[in-house]
């Protein structure tokens, strides 16, 4: 415990220079302002000011990118709060009862507990990394290349799982996502694979051009289709602070909602969206009068909003102490890590303590941050909600072309975005969700190595990643997985929690 | 007939086997080797296969019920937003920094959202100052800003 101490002591030290102070609120901000805004996500945004992260120290940059994601978290709340809109997927469910709520006059409470909820969650999950995170790092470092490769299953699994809308879509994206992983050098033997001879993909197809385009691009596009009317009149806020009440009926919502969101953030291809919406599912189950939710019930608020909070925290969890990414987010982070030299795994604990506890410091700061940018500034939030998307567009648009571009001064580089761009468009039109493939890219060459690794010790036999106990255990909860997705009770289940 | 091959899941799993089948023809040359001593080509073999046989379970599966036909998308959006970035790649040696985007932010607009003229030569030069003061002068990336004569 006093190691702990120390370490958190530490921490806030880095996270306390003027420097790292000043990047954290430049994530929140930018974070907040992205949420704020639909058609714009956090992954495409992480992407895009990923370059200019590569001029800043390792633990700034991680610091930047970490208050985009989180910042996000709070920004969309906002807006579905206020406008009905929700600026991110994990908001969704916020609109129902949070809308409900300001319509009744009652927007100020509402987005009070939304973001007392996030900043409750936010401190929880903080701890608990700080905490848990040394401990499942010493227990990563016993992992051989089988166990290794069996978790990768297990998260990739998982991804088809928790993903929306057929399952054998969502495979085929993963499976797609490893392929493209492995196009360009064989890191064991050297060969050029699967490039055509063409220069730009020697050293393989880089992360950001193809989630810029997959996602920028693509979104732009789509978006520009389907522009109906775009900013609606947003309710005005008076009178922030909820009741005594309030606060009684939201404490245990905010609890079980971080409880949940934590073990969706932890959970290989879980995240924000997804904890929220089993959040609020259970929060009307347990609750002794569920025909108030979607009329306006402040616990409809609190458990999403703390659930998405802590999800989005949480996925740093296996991120940092295995340097496995659960999720495409957390991806993006390992690659800004390795772009700076940094080799994601269980070492980076103990061989970077500045940069970890730095950063968890740097999280709780910026939860704090972004409660006193969301409350009293919230009209100004609101008001960017009046940018019409024709100027948006344009402006996102550069950015993903000089952002793509910066990254190895490449045009060859903006030429592959493009071309996943329109790949992207193609496969939202086909209902094939995107964010798993990205998983796929990264984890693809990781897999590979430990698979031949594992396959090279165990002298070419297969039964090497049932024998050892590890690994045994989960490809054991992976097939676990599989058989409960395929039987047809929790398959309702899961189609019913996405379209709820 | 039609309506089943047009389906959003037969055309997916199409659209995974025809991945998978490029990457075994693009592998071609690439050495298998065994389980014990894998080279190059063995895992980006496995894999295409995979997504081959996901393509292929995909799309049989479509062929037994009729599915959802994809909504018609409009040609513009698509086309002028790929036109803007190819025109950002291609141009910007010959052209420079300056020029280039601003014909990307013109060939942007056409693509939708019904910008007028003033409006949108004004965001053109806010986005120009903004990029070049970021890019070019507060984090030095060597990118030409005029062309070079």
């Amino acid at each position: 415990m006093p190691d702990i101490l120390s370490n958190i002591a530490m921490g806030f030290g880095i996270a306390l220079t003027w420097q790292n102070l000043g990047l954290c609120l430049f994530g929140c901000v930018i974070g907040t302002a992205i949420g704020v805004l639909p058609g714009i996500g956090p992954l495409t945004t992480m992407a895009m000011i990923l370059p200019v992260t590569f001029w800043l120290s390792p633990v700034g940059a991680l610091i930047t990118l970490s208050g985009v994601f989180y910042g996000a978290q709070y920004g969309g709340s906002t807006t579905a709060i206020l406008v009905k809109i929700p600026g991110e997927t994990s908001s969704v469910i916020t609109v129902l009862d949070g809308y409900a709520m300001a319509q009744r006059g009652q927007a100020g409470p509402a987005l009070a507990i939304a973001a007392l909820g996030s900043l409750f969650a936010g401190s929880v999950v903080t701890l608990l990394i700080a905490i848990g995170g040394p401990p499942l790092a010493k227990v990563a470092l016993l992992f051989q290349s089988a166990d290794y490769v069996s978790v990768m299953l297990l998260g990739l699994v998982s991804a088809v799982v928790l993903a929306h809308g057929s399952v054998l879509k969502a495979v085929g994206m993963i499976v797609l996502g490893v392929l493209l992983g492995l196009v360009g050098t064989d890191v064991s033997t050297g060969e050029y694979r699967m490039t055509m001879g063409l220069d730009v993909l020697f050293d393989g197809i880089g992360f950001v051009p193809l989630s810029m385009g997959l996602f920028g691009l693509a979104e732009i596009m789509v978006n520009l289709e389907a522009r109906g009317a775009a900013a609606a009149p947003a309710k005005t806020v008076s009178g922030l602070l909820p009741t005594l009440g309030d606060l009684k009926r939201s404490f245990p919502a905010m609890v079980r909602g971080t409880a949940i969101g934590t073990a969706f953030g932890i959970l290989p291809g879980g995240g924000p969206t997804i904890a929220a919406f089993s959040a609020y599912s259970l929060e009307k189950k347990v609750s002794a009068a569920p025909e108030r939710f979607g009329k306006g019930a402040i616990e409809g608020v609190a458990a999403p909003e703390s659930a998405n909070n802590a999800a989005a925290q949480a996925c740093f969890i296996p991120m940092l102490s295995l340097g496995i990414p659960p999720n495409a987010l957390m991806a993006l982070m390992i690659g800004a890590m390795m772009v700076h030299g940094i080799t994601p795994g269980p070492e980076i604990i103990s061989k970077q303590p500045a940069l970890f506890w730095g950063l968890i410091a740097s999280m709780w700061l910026g939860n704090l941050m972004l409660v006193i940018l969301n409350l009293p500034l919230i009209g100004i939030w609101v008001r960017l909600l009046r940018v019409p998307y024709a100027y948006l567009f344009p402006t996102i648009l550069i950015l993903c072309c000089i952002g793509t571009y910066t990254l190895n001064s490449s045009s060859g580089d903006v030429v592959i975005m493009t071309v996943f761009g329109v790949i992207g468009y193609a496969f939202r039109k086909l209902d094939c969700e995107p964010a798993p493939l990205l998983l796929g890219l990264v984890l693809g060459p990781m897999l590979e190595e430990n698979f031949r690794r594992a396959m090279v010790l165990s002298d070419g036999n297969w039964s090497v990643f049932v024998a050892r106990p590890i690994s045994l255990g989960f490809l054991l909860l992976a097939a676990a997985l599989l058989v409960a997705v395929a039987l047809p009770n929790i398959r309702r289940k899961r189609e019913e929690a996405f379209h709820e | 007939m039609s309506r089943v091959l047009a389906s959003k899941d037969f055309l997916a799993g199409g659209l995974y086997m025809l991945f998978g089948l490029l990457g075994l023809w693009l592998g071609r040359g690439l050495e298998s080797g065994t389980a014990s001593a894998m080279e190059a080509g063995y895992f980006p073999r496995l894999v295409c296969a995979l997504l081959i046989a996901v393509g292929a379970a995909l799309a049989a599966m479509a062929l037994m019920g009729a599915g959802e036909v994809p909504e018609r998308g409009r040609l513009r959006p698509l086309v002028f937003v790929t036109l803007s970035c190819l025109a950002f790649a291609l141009l910007l040696h010959p052209l420079g920094l300056v020029l280039t985007l601003l014909l990307s932010i013109l060939l942007a607009a056409l693509a939708g959202g019904n910008i007028r003229l003033v409006p949108l030569v004004l965001l053109a030069l806010v986005l120009i100052v903004a990029n070049v003061g970021i890019f070019v002068l507060a984090l030095r990336i060597p990118i030409p800003l005029w062309p070079a004569l």
